[in-house]
């Protein structure tokens, strides 16, 4: 080339060069790399709805199990009920006593006790489970700073690598981490009764004492002693024959979440004292006692 | 025409330029010149169409970034939806683990003691006392037995009088044969006197095994997938299943004898 020319075709060919080079790194190259990483950041999403949209069709597979199992309120309704009758439980006592042919010796209720209810490991219940099913949260889409994804419930980190803006997601279902019962409030009402009778009628009065078609009343000891013949005297039940059996029952009644609320409404009326004295021994008990 | 022309290809006609050497170059000057200026422009607008290009390629990927956030919330507002799912479990298990805990402990007490009084006694032996122990919601009622005889769900003692020793090892052989009582063993054996009448009185103890608890309220389709069986040792598979008879005698057997 003609030297004359070489400067203007240097020149030129160091401004093409600084015009593509700014273009390049100033324009070009952040624009298909800001693409690139919305690109990335795209997929990222895609990848964390797939796993929202698994988790999500767990949780109607569970819901489907759920409606599918039978129904539990009626057997719960009639052995772990919520209310306490003390009166429909001595009146079925007192029934399972008649129509057995026994006679009661003695009848008592002692206190209420709460039952701790069976040690399971939180990784072992299935509500853990569809409780993990609600950690993945949404990844973050705005320029906003990310933060770290908090601990899931279970302690493990949630699902997908999720970056959310703090306080932006908070899981509808946080299951708890700690072992522990699952039943919180069981609680047992326990009675001890004790007949005699013959065998026969002590047989029956334990099958009607623990008839499968009321509340379950639970044995918890049962003592069966010879009565026989001569043996020492109980004071209101019949002389002792040979194969009779005095029966010790201890048992409970129990309920789920018992209601301990108290209910009376009425208002007292102005009375007086009666003529005869409400301590005054009754004729039946005045005979015994002569 | 020439030919000497033509056949070097020469012009046909002989020209002179007659245009000055210094503007010749001023000219070829100029054109280097909008050729450079040229190829700047060219330069320029082809960085022009790729910075577009790359705005493009952004505004899609950011169009497309945008789609998926929006199917990320859809997708988590549908997932949270079913939070109720969770609290339905909770109480499921409360109570599939609260029918589980009170049930396992029921048994048959008028099958499974006339099975044990059936079997055992007859005109040689005759029981005094049978106290049993069966597990509660509390825990398993084996606190009378000794660890070595081995442990299940329940315990038993039995006090029995017999005509004498020969007896009262066929009396605990026979309750040993009842299915439900394991581990059959006296612990003491001793004359008495019972009524004026001697007699060879034995005292035993047992284990309860769980093929006498009914699980009647347990729920058979569990689906928090509670096992009643791990809380309780599994062993035999057979049931007690013995009617109870108007009088299977706990009268001591002399007296029937007699």
């Amino acid at each position: 080339m003609n030297s004359k020319y070489a400067p203007v075709v240097a020149l030129t060919a160091v401004v093409i060069l600084i015009v593509v080079a700014l273009g390049w790194f100033l324009a070009i190259k952040p624009g298909f790399s800001e693409a690139s990483n919305i690109k990335a950041k795209t997929d990222e999403v895609n990848a964390n709805v797939s796993q929202i949209q698994l988790e999500t069709s767990k949780l109607a597979k569970y819901e489907q199990e759920l409606a599918a199992a039978p129904a539990l309120d009626d057997t719960l309704a009639l052995n772990l009920p919520s209310i306490v009758d003390v009166g429909q439980y001595i009146d079925r006592i007192n029934a399972a006593v008649a129509s057995s042919g026994v006679e009661l010796v003695s009848l008592d209720m002692n206190a209420s006790y709460l039952v701790t209810g069976w040690e399971v490991p939180a990784t072992a219940r299935t509500s853990t489970s569809i409780a993990k099913l609600f950690t993945t949260g949404p990844i973050a889409v705005s320029s906003e700073a990310a933060v770290e994804p908090a601990p899931s419930p279970t302690g493990e980190v949630t699902t997908g690598g999720t970056q959310v803006p703090a306080g932006a997601y908070t899981p509808p279902v946080v299951a708890s981490v700690e072992a522990g019962p699952v039943v919180q409030d069981l609680q047992g009402l326990p009675f001890e009764i004790q007949v005699t009778g013959s065998y026969s009628e002590t047989v029956k009065f334990l099958a009607r004492l623990t008839a499968p078609d009321a509340q379950i009343f639970l044995l918890s000891d049962l003592t069966q002693i010879a009565r026989n013949e001569g043996s020492a005297f109980m004071a209101g039940v019949s002389n002792a024959s040979d194969g009779d059996v005095i029966t010790t029952v201890t048992g409970s009644f129990f309920f789920l979440n018992p209601d301990s609320a108290v209910v009376d409404d009425d208002v007292l009326a102005p009375v007086k004292p009666a003529q005869t004295s409400p301590f005054a021994p009754s004729k039946a008990v005045a005979a015994a006692g002569n | 025409m020439n030919p000497v022309a033509l056949k070097y290809e020469a012009a046909l006609f002989p020209s002179v330029n007659l245009v000055p050497k210094d503007i010749q170059e001023r000219r070829k000057m100029r054109a280097v010149r909008f050729a450079a200026g040229v190829a700047v422009l060219i330069a320029i607008g082809l960085v022009v169409i790729a910075f577009l290009g790359a705005l493009g390629a952004k505004a899609a990927a950011q169009s497309g970034l945008n789609d998926a956030s929006a199917q990320q919330d859809e997708a988590l507002q549908k997932r949270d939806s079913k939070a109720p799912v969770y609290d339905s479990y909770v109480a499921r298990e409360q109570e599939e683990y609260a029918l589980a805990q009170v049930g396992y402990g029921e048994i048959d007490y008028s099958q499974f003691a006339t099975s044990i009084t059936n079997t055992a006694t007859n005109d040689k032996s005759s029981f005094v006392e049978l106290h049993m122990l069966p597990p509660s919601p509390t825990g398993l009622g084996a606190n009378s037995t000794d660890p070595l005889f081995g442990t299940s769900v329940g315990s038993f003692t039995f006090v029995a009088n017999s005509l004498d020793a020969a007896e009262a090892r066929k009396l605990v052989a026979r309750i040993d044969a009842v299915p439900g009582v394991a581990s059959i063993h006296a612990t003491a054996q001793k004359y008495t006197n019972d009524s004026n009448q001697i007699f060879w009185q034995i005292k035993g103890s047992g284990v309860i095994t769980p093929v006498v608890l009914t699980m009647r309220i347990i729920p058979e389709d569990s689906v928090t997938g509670i096992d009643v069986l791990t809380m309780v040792d599994s062993q035999d598979t057979d049931t007690p299943g013995v009617a109870p008879t108007p009088a299977p005698s706990p009268a001591p057997s002399a007296s029937s004898e007699g």
